[in-house]
Formats: C-alpha cells, structure tokens, sequence
C-alpha cells in the first residue's frame, strides 16, 4: 500500500513532466528556466511602468501590488487584447499604497538586449507593449 | 531474502528514528512562518488583486475554491500561522498537521493562480503531509525507530529528486535537446543577474559548460536515493546539492527555499536535542574551566581571571 502510494506519486510526477501543463499544480513540468533561448536573438525584460496624478512615472516591483513581472508576463496576451486590465493593476497599487497620489497612467515596458554567441552586442530596444491611461478606456 | 529484497525493503521502509520527525515538525513550521514576509512578501499582497486577474487551476475550477479577495488571503495567513506552531513544538501535531496542511496547500493555489506557476514547493507539501501521518515525536529520540516515519521522508526524498530530475525533462520538452547550447543563461543572468554573475557575460562559453554541467547534474540527483545504504556518501552528496543552491542564489538570488528545507529530511537531525545542548552549555558556563574546549576558549579564560 505504501509503495503504491510512493510509486503513484512518481509516475504522476513523471507524467505530467511529459504530458502536463501548469494548470495541473501541484503536480506538472518542473519547468523552471527549461526554454531555450536562441544565443543569437534577442534577450527580453518586461517592467510595469505607472504614472501618477503629479506626473511621477515609475517602475514597480513585485512586491508593490502583489501581481509578479512573471504573472504580467503569463498574461500579456490578455493585456494586449484589453490594455484596460491594466486599470486593475493600478487599482491593486493604489489599495496597497493609500495615501500616495492617484495613478492615472500605466504602461508595460520590454526591453530587448541583442545577443551575438551568447553575447550583449549592446543594442537594445524599448517597446511600449500595453499603455493605459485614465479616462482612455471609458 | 535476497539481496534484491532486502535492497528494495530497505530503499523505503530502511526505521528512521522519531527524533528527526520533531524536527522536521519544527523546520517546517519556521519555514511557514518566514516564507510569508522574508521569501514570498507578494503573496500576500495578492490580497489587493482583483478578482479579474485571478486565473484558477485545474484543482481551483474542480474543488469549490473561492476568487482570492482580501479576507480569504488575510484569513488563510492567519490561520496557516496559528496552526504552525503548535505543529513546530510538538503540541498535537497531527491534529494541526492537517490544519497547517490545508491552509498551506489553499496559500500556493493564491500563490500560483495569477498567470505564473512556481514549482520549488512540491517537497515541502508533501513533507506537511507526510508529517500529518506520523506519530508524535520528541526532539533527539534515537531510540525508537519507526519504518513508517522512514518511509514518509523517503516519499520527500523522492519528491526532492523528482524536482532535479524531472526538470531536466522539462528543459528537453520545452528547450529542445539544444537547451545546453542556449543562451538560457545569459537570458537568466540579464534578468537577475547579481555582482557575482554579471562578469559571467562576457563569457558565454563558460556559461554554456554550466549548462551542461546543469543537465548531468540534474540527471544524476537520484544516485542520492540509490547510496542509501552507505550514509557517508549519501550526506556529502546532500551537502553538494546545499553547496549548488548556495551557488545558484549568489548568481540570481533563486533560492528554492522550500525545497531545501524539505531537503534536510535527508539529515540524521535526530542527533540533535536542544535541551541536551542547552544543558551541557549550562554545565559548561558554571564548570569549563578544567575542560576548555576548542570551540571558545578565550571567553572562557577571561571569565575565570575576573570571576
């Protein structure tokens, strides 16, 4: 019974690393840095960037409103399609900082770093992915 | 019996002694509770998302698992740490086992349900669990030896390699056999590099031999569980993966927190009894001086010309 128990657990640990996706956690692919990145391509970073009523623009951490530069980037193709989700961002920041100026603007930077053989080549570009401004969507 | 059977029988039933559950109880607990404000400080801020940012998983859309809003991810917080306590000191840790248990596993469904999933905690859920099923325990009990508690951290074990070994699957699932040669990296250190890895990128060859370095040492992890028999080996190979952490945290501050607390169920930390230590500090205090040690020799010296 117990070795059932231990091999129920690694085979569904195995399958999933196979056939799962993340939906399925606890279990699914451990895939923690598992896609290739093209050395000769382009190496991308993506910030929050918001903007307040005194016209202030900064880019925000993780820790100021709880939602991660990995879970933005998990659900960029919905930000894309409805750059007003990015109202709830603000919303979310300005709950967690009462007190600080109103934000009326947000936009999510990605910044690319050409790679040559695993190299920077020093070129970079800054593309304004979604931009979403107070009164633009309503 | 066979020198197969009795390999196999031992492989995950081999008695571990009742002193390593108490403190595993305890780990576990302190981990609990430094995890929500020192490692993870975003979970809880996800009690300012709203509820249209909230992407459940399978097991949120098939068990009736409420939205996060702010009360239920305050309420689960609360109630995680109320019951880590208890289970940290040994005070009916089962009973609060399945508590902290339950509350935990709801905090990683907060945790993982807004566009991104982690993956660093799968041993240590399965350790709440395990330790819900063992009996209570007292710390440094060498003396009674259980195949049931053996078996329990032997399924961590298990968990703790699976974590190694299947992410080398992912790597060729998702990566491609190629992985080795990307500039994954380079991508990585970009992100979150620190000062001990920035220089590493003027040196793309050096980063792709730690790939593959990466690989063969993922794809050998469950050599660990196989040397049980011969503890020595088996604790250096331990102390190899804690040394490999260490490494990859100084690089890009990626610490799997989780993990290496699960990890240390490998360790024969029944060996260790705080209040044997905390006497014998006492009796060295009042009468160390016929026995310096080598520890703090100097203290100890002065105290007796001035005392």
């Amino acid at each position: 019974m117990r070795i059932a128990a231990t091999l129920a657990m690694t085979i569904a640990l195995m399958a999933t690393s196979l056939w799962g996706v993340d939906d399925l956690f606890p279990f699914a692919p451990f895939k923690m840095y598992s896609h290739a990145h093209d050395p000769d391509g382009w190496a991308n970073s993506t910030s929050l960037v918001l903007t307040n009523a005194e016209g202030e623009s900064f880019a925000i951490g993780d820790n100021d409103t709880g939602f991660r530069r990995a879970e933005l980037e998990g659900q960029l193709s919905r930000f894309r399609e409805d750059p007003s989700l990015l109202a709830l961002v603000a919303e979310a920041y300005e709950d967690a900082h009462p007190g600080s100026p109103e934000i009326v603007a947000a936009e999510v930077h990605i910044r690319r770093y050409e790679l040559k053989d695993g190299e920077r080549t020093g070129a970079e570009t800054n593309e304004i992915a979604v931009s979403w401004s107070e009164g633009a969507d309503s | 019996m066979s020198v197969f059977t009795r390999y196999a029988n031992g492989f995950f039933f081999t008695p571990v002694a009742l002193g390593r559950v108490a403190a595993m109880r305890f780990l576990a607990g302190l981990f609990v509770w430094i995890e929500w404000w020192a490692y993870k400080p975003f979970i809880i801020q996800h009690r300012f998302l709203p509820e249209d940012l909230y992407q459940p998983l399978f097991i949120g859309r098939i068990l009736p698992i409420p939205a996060p809003n702010y009360w239920i991810v305050t309420g689960t917080l609360v109630v995680m740490l109320a019951a880590a306590l208890p289970v940290m000191f040994g005070y009916r840790p089962r009973l609060f086992g399945w508590i902290l248990f339950i509350a935990y596993f709801e905090w990683m469904l907060i945790y993982n349900s807004y566009g991104k999933v982690d993956h660093a905690s799968f041993g240590f859920m399965v350790l709440l669990l395990v330790l819900c099923m063992m009996p209570e325990a007292r710390w440094g009990d060498r003396e009674h030896l259980s195949p049931r508690v053996g078996w329990g951290f032997n399924l961590v074990q298990i968990a703790v390699v699976c974590t190694y070994f299947l992410s080398t699957w992912s790597k060729f699932r998702y990566g491609g056999l190629e992985w080795a040669n990307s500039g994954v990296f380079t991508w990585a250190i970009i992100r979150r590099g620190t000062p001990f890895s920035d220089w590493m990128l003027d040196f793309p060859l050096l980063l792709n031999a730690a790939q593959w370095g990466m690989i063969a040492f993922e794809l050998l992890t469950p050599l660990v569980l196989f040397v049980y028999p011969w503890k020595r080996i088996q604790y250096s190979i331990v102390a190899f993966f804690y040394a490999f952490h260490v490494a990859v945290f100084a690089a890009l501050t990626i610490s799997f927190l989780p993990h290496l607390f699960a990890m240390a169920c490998f360790l024969p930390l029944e060996r260790i009894d705080p209040k044997d230590l905390a006497r014998r500090a006492r009796a060295k205090l009042k009468g160390g001086k016929d026995t310096p040690r080598r520890g703090a020799p100097e203290p100890a010296a002065e105290m007796e010309t001035t005392g």
